[in-house]
């Protein structure tokens, strides 16, 4: 992207379009499955985005503030994951922590894979 | 207002807010604006949500711009890298930080709120 604008207008119009992308999955999947499925989504998107990024320099500096601190980002939410846990009594609420902790970080893990494997090639570190 | 439109022009509110706040600095490898803005997040999203605010605010507030002020997807990536830098210990504490800290962050909301003689 060849882009002009402000780091603070990028973050804040990424931020727009990753917090109504949240709302719209939360109005098709509610309640505490809508923040996992978000939260996973995330960190798939965000490993694909910062892993090409390190790697093969896929994105510059503007494009990762864009998707990665605004998209993204707002796209995925501690905040609404923190209270669900805390409200949904506690064994819902610890199966609720381990899978949206587990689960993100095997979304990175698959994010990786899918920008340093894509055809079933050597791993590259 | 359109429920719509004010969790994006909150999420954009949020996200701007965390971009400021991430740029402060890393402590014996934990990055503290990430732990930071889930915990202050956690704690604001409570206060609003057991309060039970009125539908706009709460889509505003809560939805908008907590909802963008704070990432899991941040904390997952970060997280993710010092496991495979193999700094363990150091994985352990940033779990354990941004988690507590945000149910703490919770509890702490649902106090205030409760004892106040709140809608709880």
């Amino acid at each position: 992207m060849n882009i002009s604008l402000s780091d603070e207008a990028l973050v804040c119009i990424g931020g727009f379009c990753g917090a109504v992308g949240r709302y719209q999955i939360n109005d098709w999947i509610p309640s505490l499955s809508g923040t996992l499925v978000v939260n996973v989504l995330g960190c798939i998107a965000i490993s694909i985005l910062m892993y090409s990024s390190i790697f093969f320099g896929a994105f510059d500096r503007k494009s990762r503030l864009f998707f990665g601190v605004g998209v993204i980002g707002s796209f995925t939410t501690f905040s609404a994951f923190a209270y669900q846990s805390f409200s949904a009594g506690p064994v819902i609420g610890i199966l609720n922590i381990l899978a949206n902790i587990l689960l993100g970080l095997t979304g990175v893990f698959i994010g990786r894979v899918m920008v340093t494997n894509p055809r079933g090639s050597a791993w590259i570190t | 207002m359109d429920h719509l439109i004010l969790v994006g022009l909150g999420g954009a509110a949020g996200s701007l807010c965390r971009f400021e706040i991430s740029k402060i600095a890393t402590i014996r490898g934990i990055p503290l604006g990430t732990a930071l803005v889930n915990i202050l997040g956690s704690l604001l999203f409570s206060l609003v949500a057991f309060s039970r605010s009125p539908g706009d605010l709460y889509y505003f507030i809560d939805v908008g711009v907590l909802g963008g002020f704070t990432t899991f997807s941040t904390f997952s990536f970060e997280t993710f890298r010092m496991f495979e830098e193999q700094n363990y210990l150091v994985m352990t504490g940033n779990i354990l930080i941004n988690l507590l800290g945000s149910l703490g962050g919770v509890c702490a909301g649902y106090l205030v709120i409760t004892g106040l003689g709140g809608g709880v």
